[in-house]
């Protein structure tokens, strides 16, 4: 099984060729995506995405629930709310890779409260890990009206959502929080990022 | 030989006038209501699961709860769900409920025109007849809001509304569901609630040149979303391949998180927020199951 030498040079060369033409395109593609908020917040998402990964399966039952698993992804998914989140997006900070939409900028406030209720909901989850799970398969209905028994479609718009206050979240099932937080991550990306 | 060509171009003419007025007449009639006097509160899960919501209200832009949506944009033009609060000058408070049906089940106004497949009634159809008395009697909860939400803006040719009654006749297949007995009974609920109500074919199957869903590509996605979005393939191969299991598919109906730890955003997130998140569990375990059936 022994190669011809001339064959191996040329093997050699064109893989050391391949190689140098495949780092000319990566510095490209790093040069291209230069902007180093982008950069960042996108890192920071795929962290968010981590965390949650190690979340979901424990809240869907997939896995053993342990408390200081959620408390650990929980602390990641805080840390990356509110102002840390914000400050990575200046004004008009788009690109080709950011899905991000203009309508960051045109309803700030909301985007700024959505990015504090990340922080709050993922601290409310970390406080509340150890208190009692809520079995019950309609913990996300039963905060809605229209789940409630005689509820009407009149209603729909005044859906009770999940508590504000830390303190309260810290004495409720990590559930409340857990859902609160989803539905913080759902609602930013359904009014501020681009679904391709 | 001149008179065989006369005699060629006679019938052509006549036959094709013939499949001309069948196209322009035959559209599908409303279907009569056959039901007990509606239920609101069994109506406002119909309406929850049919996404009413979503396309007439537009929360952001301050209208009432169905006093009409935002911009729809779609390849074929820029659309706008309109009021259907009980208003009875810019809602639909002075439909009766045969009026409604119409509407539902064969795509019609009050008076006779044809809506645009926007309004997914090719979906709805299959709506059983109670199901459209209950859903009836839920939109009478709703308060009225006075407004009209602006014209549609149509590209040619379909800006001309008569060139619908043609499509209506060749692509509205009526309703009510009929289930499939092969099948189990979450399969035909949940075939139900994805082809009818929920009208996840609308977004998720592409569509052909007319506009029509393409039924031999069901559900295998597209670049077509609304405002241009990417629909994703949720056909059972796609669905497996990524390592959706039923379980990860109920879930995510109910909360917008994926399996690879991203939430659903875009159009999607809004069929979570205003929809699925509202209904049964054994209604999205429905829809998993249909979804993931070869």
């Amino acid at each position: 099984m022994q190669a011809k030498p001339g064959f191996t040079r040329l093997t050699a060369i064109a893989l050391v060729g391949s190689a140098i033409l495949l780092g000319t395109l990566q510095v490209d593609r790093v040069l291209a995506d230069e902007d180093p908020d982008i950069k960042a917040r996108i890192a920071m998402m795929k962290e968010n995405g981590k965390a949650m990964k190690v979340l979901a399966p424990m809240f869907k039952g997939k896995v053993a629930y342990d408390a200081m698993a959620v408390r650990e992804a929980a602390a990641t998914i805080k840390k990356n709310g509110g102002s840390e989140l914000t400050k990575l997006f200046p004004e008009g900070s788009l690109s080709d890779k950011s899905y991000a939409l203009p309508s960051i900028w045109q309803d700030w406030p909301q985007f700024a409260r959505l990015s504090d209720d990340m922080t709050l909901y993922a601290a409310g989850l970390m406080e509340a890990a150890n208190n009692p799970r809520i079995p019950d398969d309609n913990v996300l209905e039963g905060a809605d009206t229209l789940g409630n028994q005689g509820a009407t479609l009149g209603d729909a718009d005044k859906a009770p959502t999940a508590p504000r206050d830390p303190l309260q979240l810290a004495e409720l099932s990590p559930d409340i929080s857990f859902t609160a937080l989803l539905e913080t991550c759902g609602t930013c990306h359904t009014e501020f990022r681009k679904d391709d | 030989m001149f008179r065989t060509l006369v005699i060629l171009c006679v019938i052509a003419l006549l036959s094709g006038g013939g499949v001309a007025y069948y196209l322009f007449t035959a559209s599908p009639a409303p279907r009569i209501i056959d039901a007990e006097e509606g239920d609101a509160v069994r109506g406002t899960y119909v309406a929850r699961l049919s996404g009413c919501i979503a396309c007439h209200t537009d929360s952001k832009g301050g209208r009432g709860l169905l006093a009409g949506g935002p911009a729809i944009e779609t390849p074929f033009g820029t659309f706008y769900g309109p009021n259907i609060t009980p208003d009875p000058e810019d809602g639909i408070g002075s439909w009766s409920l045969q009026d409604f049906a119409a509407a539902l089940t064969a795509g019609k106004a009050p008076d006779g025109s044809p809506y645009y497949p926007v309004f997914p009634y090719t979906s709805y159809t299959l709506l059983d007849d109670q199901e459209i008395a209950d859903l009836w009697a839920a939109l009478q909860t709703v308060k009225p809001v006075s407004g009209k939400t602006p014209a549609n803006e149509v590209d040619a040719p379909f800006d001309h509304r008569f060139l619908l009654i043609p499509w209506q006749t060749l692509f509205l297949k009526p309703g009510p569901y009929k289930p499939d007995p092969e099948r189990s009974e979450a399969w035909n609920r949940g075939a139900f609630i994805v082809n009818g109500p929920g009208h996840c074919v609308v977004c998720h199957t592409p569509r052909d040149i007319f506009g029509a869903l393409d039924e031999s590509r069901s559900l295998e996605g597209g670049r077509n979303g609304p405002g241009g979005e990417r629909v994703p393939a949720i056909t059972a191969a796609a669905l497996k391949e990524e390592g959706w299991s039923e379980a990860d598919i109920a879930y995510a109906l109910k909360t917008g998180l994926a399996p690879d730890g991203d939430t659903f955003g875009g159009s999607m997130g809004e069929v979570v927020s205003g929809s699925t998140k509202f209904l049964d569990e054994s209604d999205r375990k429905a829809i998993a199951v249909y979804l993931l059936s070869e």
